[in-house]
């Protein structure tokens, strides 16, 4: 679904030699989900593991799509934060932590301080989909919060390298909040129609 | 026989690590006790947990459709609640169909009117079907109307005046309100309204805190799981007179009629239960021909502005 | 390739449960609608739950008998005609709602509707532009968002209609990320 040369730019970005690479990548909304799953079957590929955190699709439609896509899920923890949001009932799964229907911001921050030590790989992520959709129901004050806390996570000294990829659709990337933390990435990749 | 291990045993458990993470998140280790709070807050929970295993919590239900799933069991027998909200929001519906589930159950329920008459809070049950002559005639049901003066204290001598000091004093006897029949213990009271008692302090809110204070212990001897009307604005950012009172109570149920362009959506939530863990989010609520409906996983969409 | 076409096609090639926005203009929009709606219950069989703030349900029956469409395989959410004051005639494939900006209200419909509703499904929304007009744009995305999970956790195919170029593009991007597929006609 992406092009070879997005998939590069996308390379490019993750092996850059440098302690906890933040990456935001711009969308556009046609397919934005399947372009997605691009990015995390180039990671898992890669022998990347990570964590998931989803406030758009439930846990069940996205490791469904993901396996019929060929992406090894076995590898990857999903935070199912959409569930909660509308209310519905929860299914148990191992590799998925659902939040609570409150959406405590600080629920979610204990959630990936805690998962982060329990990946065993060399290669870390942490993918964000996406900022914009947990900001229609919480205040920018958290979101920028929560921002904040993922981004010093990965960079701290002492911690293995985790790459952070915040998910953006593209016309949503002139909401100031999002140019605020374009500004703090290392690296902003456009993909356009095409992927 | 070899055995090829899948990929995730080489790297992690992930069942375990999922189970390990949410013990964490809620704060409990395996055996379901708290790991977090201060060693007096733990050595207290220690304590509950042994008298839980002795004397086990009761719960009481509100047959309110949908109502009771948004706690874990229950409400605690016993609580004093609030039930607070705007003009029409449904506190004296959620009242009365509270009793009317408990009635039916052949608990003793007693309704205490500040406001309305006992004729019109009948008219109100017959509304939904709830055949209230019955009910009364069953002996399990009771509704008197007081005056807020009814409910006084009566000091050594007598006097009135002491329903308004502000402090303590030891002249005052036990806070004596109308008495009840003889062998009457109701099960559940609804006091109807807080606001209508508040009134008789109007220029003496220094007195009614002290009241109110010694007027939730009073009911809480009782043994009954008591329902505290309260009005409240439509959109409240306070849910009772002073503050004092959601302070006081072991629960506070707050009842709202949203505004929406020319229209209006019910909604509900439970603010607080102390005892109980419940769902903390306002959820939709409708009243039918039949009485309060819950939907407990409905969210409300938009916002619940206080302006 | 002609429009029914152009939608048959991107649909068969979706799995089951997908959520597929489709874009026209003013023009076709009715045509779309009534086109997709007669290709997805007489060919794919599916039960149809129509979400209508743009037309009252006796305009939409109307619509659908002249199309061919058979009635007895849709259910309407009618979100017009009780707060527009109209006849509220008695149908057993027509629920009425309080109104387009009833949101909670709307949900609540659509959840009932589809948890009583066995079988192959689909919850049209008609239309994107009509519910922006009496609702604000982020309560409204919540709204989506809301339904679009239920349906995706039930495994329930979704469609919304919208026009190109007429909404809000804020709006617009954060309701189309959450589909599987726009289609502009």
């Amino acid at each position: 679904m992406l092009k070879d040369e997005t998939k590069k730019s996308i390379e490019q970005a993750i092996q850059m030699d440098k302690h906890g690479v933040i990456i935001m990548i711009e969308l556009p909304v046609n397919a934005y989900f399947e372009m997605n799953s691009s990015t995390i079957k180039l990671l898992t590929n890669q022998g990347f593991e990570g964590i998931y955190i989803s406030f758009q699709r439930p846990f069940k439609n996205i490791s469904s799509f993901f396996k019929s896509e060929g992406i090894d899920t076995s590898t990857i923890l999903f935070v199912d934060a959409a569930t909660a949001l509308s209310g519905e009932q929860q299914n148990e799964d191992p590799r998925c932590i659902h939040i609570s229907q409150a959406l405590d911001i600080d629920e979610l921050v204990k959630a990936i301080y805690l998962s982060l030590p329990k990946l065993k790989g060399q290669k870390k992520f942490i993918f964000i989909d996406s900022l914009t959709t947990i900001s229609l129901y919480k205040p920018l004050s958290q979101i920028m919060r929560f921002s904040e806390f993922l981004m010093r996570t990965v960079r701290k000294e002492n911690e293995e390298n985790v790459i952070l990829i915040f998910n953006v659709a593209k016309d949503l990337t002139q909401k100031k909040f999002i140019k605020d933390i374009a500004f703090h990435v290392d690296q902003v990749i456009s993909v356009d129609n095409n992927g | 026989m070899y055995e090829k291990k899948s990929k995730q045993d080489d790297i992690f458990d992930m069942a375990k690590i999922k189970a390990e993470i949410e013990n964490k998140l809620k704060g409990t280790d395996d055996n379901g006790y708290s790991t977090v709070g201060s060693l007096e807050q733990k050595t207290q929970q220690t304590l509950e947990a042994v008298h839980a295993t002795k004397k086990p919590k009761k719960y009481v239900l509100t047959g309110i459709s949908g109502f009771d799933e948004l706690f874990e069991n229950g409400i605690p027998k016993g609580s004093n609640i609030l039930v607070a909200g705007g003009a029409g929001s449904g506190k004296t519906i959620f009242c009365l169909q509270t009793l009317w589930y408990h009635i039916l159950r052949g608990e003793k329920c007693f309704y205490m009117s500040f406001e309305e008459s006992e004729k019109r809070l009948m008219e109100h049950m017959e509304d939904f079907g709830w055949n209230p002559e019955k009910l009364l005639a069953s002996g399990n049901f009771k509704i008197k109307r007081y005056l807020p003066s009814d409910i006084h204290y009566v000091s050594e001598k007598g006097s009135e005046n002491a329903m308004f000091a502000k402090e303590e004093d030891s002249q005052l006897l036990q806070l004596e309100p109308v008495t009840l029949e003889e062998g009457y213990n109701p099960d559940f009271v609804v006091i109807d309204s807080l606001t209508a008692i508040a009134s008789a302090f109007i220029g003496k809110e220094g007195s009614y805190r002290f009241y109110a204070e010694r007027l939730f212990r009073f009911f809480e001897n009782m043994g009954s799981t008591n329902y505290f009307i309260t009005e409240t604005g439509q959109m409240p950012e306070t849910f009772s007179q002073t503050g004092v009172e959601e302070f006081l109570a072991d629960g506070v149920i707050v009842l709202y009629n949203i505004k929406r362009e020319n229209m209006r959506e019910r909604a509900i939530e439970v603010l607080k239960m102390r005892g109980t863990k419940h769902q903390e989010r306002i959820v939709a609520m409708k009243i039918s021909e039949k009485g309060m409906v819950v939907y407990p996983k409905q969210e409300i969409f938009g916002e619940i502005q206080t302006k | 390739m002609d429009d029914i076409e152009k939608i048959s096609k991107e649909l068969n090639n979706l799995p089951e449960g997908w959520i597929v926005m489709l874009e026209t203009t003013p023009e076709k929009m009715l045509e779309v609608s009534l086109s997709t709606i007669k290709f997805l219950s007489d060919e794919k069989n599916y039960i149809g739950i129509i979400v209508s703030a743009s037309r009252p349900q006796k305009n939409l029956i109307q619509l659908y008998k002249q199309k061919k469409i058979d009635t007895k395989k849709i259910l309407i959410l009618d979100c017009i005609s009780k707060s527009q004051s109209l006849d509220l005639e008695e149908a057993s494939n027509v629920i009425y709602l309080e109104s387009v900006s009833s949101l909670t209200n709307i949900s609540l419909a659509i959840t009932a509707s589809i948890q009583q509703i066995s079988g192959a499904k689909f919850v049209f929304v008609d239309s994107i532009n009509s519910m922006l007009i009496h609702n604000k744009p982020e309560v409204f995305a919540q709204f989506i968002h809301g339904i679009l999970t239920k349906l995706r956790i039930g495994g329930i195919n979704g469609l919304l209609i919208s026009l190109e170029n007429e909404t809000n593009k804020e709006i617009h991007a954060e309701i189309a990320q959450l589909c599987d597929r726009i289609v502009k006609i």
